[in-house]
């Protein structure tokens, strides 16, 4: 057991790991303290944001969040595909590749809540989406066939939107 | 007299298919196609996994004997006694129930193309995707004409490159499934389709290719790689792509190309387009039966003196616009569970979002007002409470508030938001949905 322990410091001096370690222990008694003083700090969101908007974290548009969560539910049984070919718009839409697209655009981001940098391209190329939405005849059709019930128009025209570029760019 | 039936999945089609049938002026409002469309090809009334944990019995305990459909879902009532079959049949025999509303559900189907094949009164052997056995005994047109037990030979058909299904692992665990029931040793085998070009390249989109194989073009073009898998007595199980409108029409025509008996394995998702078949087929019954559709949530139900008066509708199309109100003298709520909706977490804890009803575990513990991972345990295949929450019921299907009393004289439930039953553990999902939808409609036309 002594072995094991010396191990633990060796590996501890070797990384460089005693900063981490007291870093640790700083922010751990200071938080105690403050929880002992009932300190009422400032709203952490606020401070979070103070902290981190210059890097162009943002809260993100609750609704494009809850859209794309949604979208996570897709089983890939392309049922919106197959119904939104016999509407026969042109040219033709794949709806499912949008799905695919926002459950996987900045998901662990949305997942955490926060936004990152709002996305690089203007024609929607880098996230996926090779059919612009203007195809998009909004019959529903595709909603209403969806097996895990994704609102699967509004997905598309959410994710049309991003790659229009109509977020607010992310600031440097 | 007006009906509303929220939800529409098979429970809330035969609410309102009863209740049109009655006479009744009925409005069906859906959100979406629910669990319905998710389904497997077979209608689940007592179906089971024989060699999984928490199936229905196949052998009667007390003389070993085999039982027949019919007697294990009395079984499954007695093992289970807050199990919505359990009131279901109350005063009623088993086997006629199940048997009128298979015949019911059938009628409803048939001019879509689709039956209710199989029997309450014979054990069938059905295979599924991953190659696992199950004691289906109604399946719908597609799966259903795959029995096993009469097949001299069976082929698993290996579509190259298809998304969702790969027969080799499948054909091993058939032959071991097999063995492990005692059914008589028959040949297995593996049997590849060579896809035509135009095909090949939609292996990768099982829905696109079943859409193709309704057109007879696609059709010829795949004839002579069907005639290559022709040999008398095989049984050909193709994965479930055979044709997304008109199943009946490709199996008929597979057969007799081939000239020997062809089915489809019992699909799952990814590869759900037998209850997307299914959930067509019912819309195809209500548009003809004159039930009124609307699109879109429930948002609200007005309640006043103790009865059920209005649904609010929340079209997702324009959140912003005010709902649209529907009055009514009967209700019929048939929002399913977690796929429907029917059961939510709100602000972290579960709840019936729209008459506030208690819900119930199966061991009849009230669940609603907990965190859902409080109600998970860590036993893998073993029961958890949480998948078996819903709504309980009088005798007549009407969901009962906390004091016990109705909610509201006029409203009756139906589907998988009766609680105290798991769907997916004791495989009775679409037969609850059948039974109590009906019943549920029964009841509400004699408001």
């Amino acid at each position: 057991m002594l072995r094991g322990y010396r191990g633990f410091l060796r590996e501890l001096a070797r990384t460089g790991g005693w900063r981490a370690l007291s870093l640790q222990l700083r922010t751990g008694a200071g938080h105690v303290l403050r929880r002992l003083r009932r300190e009422r700090g400032e709203d952490p969101i606020a401070l979070f944001f103070r902290n981190y908007g210059a890097d162009g974290l943002r809260l993100p548009d609750p609704e494009r969040a809850r859209l794309q969560l949604a979208a996570e539910a897709c089983l890939v049984c392309g049922l919106c595909s197959v119904e939104c070919a016999r509407v026969g718009g042109a040219p033709p839409l794949d709806p499912r590749d949008a799905v695919v697209a926002a459950a996987r655009l900045e998901i662990d981001w949305l997942r955490l809540g926060l936004a990152p940098f709002a996305p690089a391209s203007a024609d929607g190329a880098a996230i996926g989406i090779d059919s612009p939405a203007s195809a998009c005849a909004t019959c529903r059709a595709c909603t209403l066939v969806c097996p895990a019930a994704i609102p699967i128009e509004r997905v598309q025209e959410t994710l049309a939107r991003l790659g229009g570029g109509e977020l607010p760019a992310a600031p440097r | 007299m007006r009906a509303v039936v929220v939800g529409g999945g098979l429970a809330g089609c035969a609410a309102a298919l009863e209740l049109a049938a009655r006479s009744a002026e009925v409005a069906l409002v859906r959100a979406g196609p629910g669990a319905t469309a998710l389904s497997w090809g077979t209608l689940d009334v007592a179906a089971g996994s024989p060699l999984r944990r928490g199936g229905l019995p196949l052998v009667d305990p007390a003389s070993e004997q085999p039982l027949a459909p019919g007697r294990r879902l009395v079984a499954a009532t007695h093992a289970n006694p807050a199990h919505p079959y359990t009131v279901l049949m109350r005063g009623r025999s088993p086997e006629s129930e199940v048997k009128e509303a298979a015949a019911a559900l059938d009628a409803w189907l048939a001019p879509a193309g689709l039956r209710v094949l199989g029997s309450v009164e014979q054990t069938r052997w059905l295979a599924d995707l991953r190659g696992a056995l199950r004691a289906a005994d109604l399946a719908f047109t597609g799966a259903g004409e795959g029995d096993l037990a009469s097949a001299e030979e069976i082929a698993l058909v290996d579509v190259p490159g298809l998304a969702g299904f790969d027969a080799r692992p499948a054909l091993r665990m058939l032959a071991a499934e097999l063995a492990a029931i005692g059914l008589p040793a028959r040949p297995l085998r593996v049997v590849p389709l060579a896809l035509p070009d135009a095909l090949a390249a939609l292996a990768g989109e099982p829905a696109r290719l079943a859409r193709r194989l309704d057109e007879s073009e696609a059709r010829q073009a795949l004839r002579a790689a069907i005639e290559r898998l022709a040999a008398p007595g095989r049984l050909l199980l193709f994965p479930p792509v055979l044709g997304l409108e008109r199943v009946d029409r490709v199996i008929a025509w597979a057969s007799d190309t081939a000239g020997c008996r062809v089915a489809e394995l019992v699909g799952a998702p990814p590869l759900a387009l037998a209850g997307h078949r299914l959930d067509r087929a019912l819309q195809a019954a209500l548009a003809r039966a004159g039930v009124e559709a609307f699109a879109g949530r429930v948002s609200a139900i007005e309640l006043e003196a103790g009865r059920a008066v209005a649904v609010r509708i929340q079209d997702p199309a324009r959140e912003a616009g005010e709902p649209e109100r529907l009055a009514l003298d009967a209700l019929v709520l048939a929002t399913g569970r977690f796929v429907g909706g029917g059961v939510v977490e709100r602000d972290g804890r579960l709840a019936e979002p729209l008459l506030e009803l208690p819900l119930y575990d199966l061991a009849g513990q009230r669940v609603d007002g907990i965190r859902p991972h409080r109600l998970v345990r860590r036993d893998y295949e073993g029961e958890q409470p949480l998948f078996a929450a819903g709504v309980r019921t009088d005798a007549r299907l009407r969901p009962l508030a906390a004091d016990g009393a109705p909610r509201a004289a006029n409203a009756f439930a139906a589907g998988d938001l009766l609680g105290s039953f798991d769907p997916a553990r004791d495989r009775t999902g679409l037969g609850v949905a059948l039974l109590s939808g009906r019943r549920a409609g029964i009841e509400a036309a004699g408001c």
